[in-house]
């Protein structure tokens, strides 16, 4: 086959290139993608290839051994990559046989089309079997259809015609890109003040939103006459840059939202949650410890995991349980829609009763806002095991539990100590879903423990200082005095949020720990 | 024109008939050639006068070559689908190999391929310090240095 589509691994666009596509912005009057761009641009490439083809092939010969040819006769040569020759000799040929030969001498072009010095014979009218006798094996280059498409060329690793528009868009400020859709930003509707009145009262209306731009649209009764792509394009255009309104949609797709209505929680982190990066030494941390701290996948952990098919699982720690989030740690951030707005609106449906709950995606703050009514649905424990399925639609994922019927379990539960301390017990809890024996733990008067945590870090108590009390606390029903970094962990982050890296090193490097191995820490003996 | 000894040849070493090697060899490559015809074209390659020179159409292209009367016989030989088989030696058989694709370079591999022979066994037939029937490494070929 021809290869006519070897011109995409080499494609560069070019000042005409941008001309045709602002050109079919213009005619169609309407924001086109970026990928329609460059199918376009691939179309008139192609055009001119086939027109480059037709006119180097006009008034040739395919040729076939088993045909006659004359003296001035122009052939194209199938197995000779489409070269074009032409007939300047006849002569009868000798064979072993009986048969009669017939030899004609070609001048073959060269790349510029002048004839080539040396000259090459082929047989003609050639009575016996020959593979390039078959006309439809060995069609003339007219007949050929590409055996390729469009979208095998967008798709092609080798080529890169997308990014090369995009990066020429960008460059072009007579055009405007919005949610991946390009226009000509003179011929954008005119968008007023009183557009963007009515659509904050359409929002406003609608508890904020999220909202997309047709129905808003629909709401305010357009904003012209314009085809609906246009119309949603320029009132996405000044809604951007107006402050009132916030895009929260998932890459793609466009959703408002009214700023001032966003959940508090979307816009700033609680305190339970915030984390200011400790500063420690990675070399303190064994491989056992490095171990555990990628089991944990603490979303402030420099933990990598590649992307899951499948459904992934995380163990709820006590700061997420306790406001309704879940982190987007290595494993569950391939699962959440990504964008370049900084909240993303997504639907958590329930996999057990299909209940739909609106959730908001924060990359900025590592966490997915919203599941605090599931949690409590549920009776979810600190620790409890979570399950999330990404669906067919980026922005809606299914979350799932290993629930039963809420039963009363005796759990190890911290409350404050007369000695502002945490004071660790058991006491009986109804919990609803299996959980991870090492990480549940139930908090008694929260509003006491949370003002704990905040007098720890008024005073300045050191990590190391935090862990010792915690340690000698944690410890001390066990036998050996020792306790497991992972409850550890657990109950460190009820005082103050901590990945479990910081903590490894501060227990490494005080000489007031002892590691005793498989991750149990008990106090120095000294 | 690599020399053998200078490398050491792989599986993707590629090799072809050396016919420079026959000007200095004690064989005679015209009565070597001759073992590879049939019967049949032995006997037709008698009635001809050796010094004639023929038409030869080349079954893919179509193109016309000049070749003398055992040149054309070769090429008619080997045509036969038994050209190359179990019933000939290996050296033998990868000669014929090079014979029916107009000598042009083929490594260990692809010489299994068209020979039925294991490929290691041809590379260390080969591709050792001895050189049968001029069938040598290639030199433009990827070779280990030795």
């Amino acid at each position: 086959m021809l290869p006519a589509q070897h011109w995409a691994y080499s494609f560069s666009i070019c000042a005409d290139d941008i001309e045709s596509i602002t050109n079919l912005l213009l005619e169609k009057e309407t924001p086109l993608s970026s990928v329609e761009l460059a199918t376009a641009i691939i179309k008139a490439r192609e055009d001119q290839t086939r027109q480059k083809l037709t006119e180097k092939y006009l008034g040739t010969k395919i040729y076939r051994p088993s045909e006659r040819y004359e003296i001035g006769d122009r052939l194209i040569f199938s197995r000779l990559n489409y070269a074009t020759a032409k007939v300047v000799q006849l002569r009868n040929g000798k064979s072993t046989g009986h048969c009669p030969l017939t030899v004609a001498a070609v001048e073959f072009e060269d790349s510029i089309g002048q004839p080539e010095s040396r000259l090459r014979e082929f047989v003609i009218a050639y009575e016996q079997d020959h593979a390039l006798n078959d006309a439809e094996a060995n069609p003339h280059p007219s007949q050929l259809r590409g055996e390729y498409s469009v979208a095998d060329i967008l798709n092609d690793q080798g080529t890169t015609i997308v990014e090369q528009v995009d990066d020429a868009l960008e460059r072009n400020a007579d055009l405007v890109r919005l949610a991946g859709t390009w226009f000509v930003r003179e011929l954008m509707l005119e968008v007023d003040i009183g557009h963007l009145h009515l659509a904050e009262a359409v929002l406003d209306m609608n508890e904020g939103g999220p909202l997309r731009p047709e129905e808003i649209l629909e709401q305010i009764g357009g904003v012209g006459d314009a085809p609906l792509p246009l119309q949603v394009f320029s009132l996405n255009y000044h809604m951007n840059l107006d402050e009132r309104f916030d895009e929260v949609g998932p890459a793609g797709r466009v959703l408002w939202h009214l700023t001032g209505k966003l959940p508090r929680l979307v816009r700033e982190v609680p305190a339970i949650l915030e984390y200011k990066p400790i500063p420690f030494d990675r070399s303190l941390l064994t491989r056992e410890m490095k171990q555990l701290e990628y089991d944990l996948d603490d979303e402030h952990s420099p933990v990598k995991s590649p992307p899951s098919e499948e459904e992934v699982s995380l163990t709820l720690i006590y700061p997420h349980r306790r406001v309704g989030t879940l982190p987007i740690n290595s494993e569950t951030k391939h699962v959440f829609p990504a964008a370049k707005t900084p909240r993303i609106a997504i639907t958590m449906i329930d996999a057990l009763d299909k209940t739909e709950y609106p959730c908001w995606v924060v990359h900025e703050f590592k966490y997915v806002v919203g599941l605090a009514p599931i949690f409590q649905k549920h009776h979810l424990p600190v620790g409890a095991y979570v399950y999330l399925t990404p669906t067919a639609d980026r922005s809606r994922i299914e979350i799932e539990f290993d629930t039963y019927r809420p039963r009363t379990e005796w759990i190890p539960v911290v409350e404050r100590s007369e000695r502002d301390l945490l004071r660790c017990k058991t006491a009986k809890r109804a919990i609803g879903a299996d959980y991870d024996e090492m990480i549940i733990v139930g908090v008694t008067n929260l509003p006491e423990v949370d003002q704990l945590g905040k007098e720890l870090h008024a005073k300045g108590v050191s990590l190391a200082q935090a862990l010792v009390r915690l340690v000698r606390e944690l410890s001390k029903e066990n036998p050996q005095g020792t306790v497991h970094a992972k409850i550890l962990y657990s109950t460190l982050n009820i005082l103050r949020r901590c990945p479990p890296g910081p903590m490894f090193a501060a227990l490494a490097n005080s000489p007031d720990f002892e590691d005793v191995g498989d991750n149990y820490w008990k106090l120095s003996a000294q | 024109m690599a020399l053998n000894y200078l490398i050491k040849p792989s599986l993707e070493t590629k090799f072809f008939i050396d016919y420079d090697w026959w000007e200095t060899s004690r064989d005679d490559l015209q009565i070597y050639l001759l073992t590879h015809l049939s019967e049949e074209h032995q006997k037709a390659l008698a009635n001809r006068d050796l010094q004639d020179v023929y038409d030869y159409v080349h079954p893919e292209t179509g193109e016309v070559f000049a070749l003398d009367a055992l040149g054309m016989a070769i090429r008619e030989s080997s045509r036969s689908e038994d050209f190359i088989s179990d019933h000939i030696g290996l050296i033998d058989s990868v000669f014929r190999a090079f014979l029916v694709n107009g000598n042009q370079p083929l490594n260990a591999q692809e010489l299994a391929a068209v020979t039925g022979r294991n490929a290691a066994t041809i590379l260390k037939t080969i591709g050792g310090v001895h050189v049968y029937r001029g069938i040598r490494p290639h030199s433009a070929s990827n070779s280990v240095e030795a």
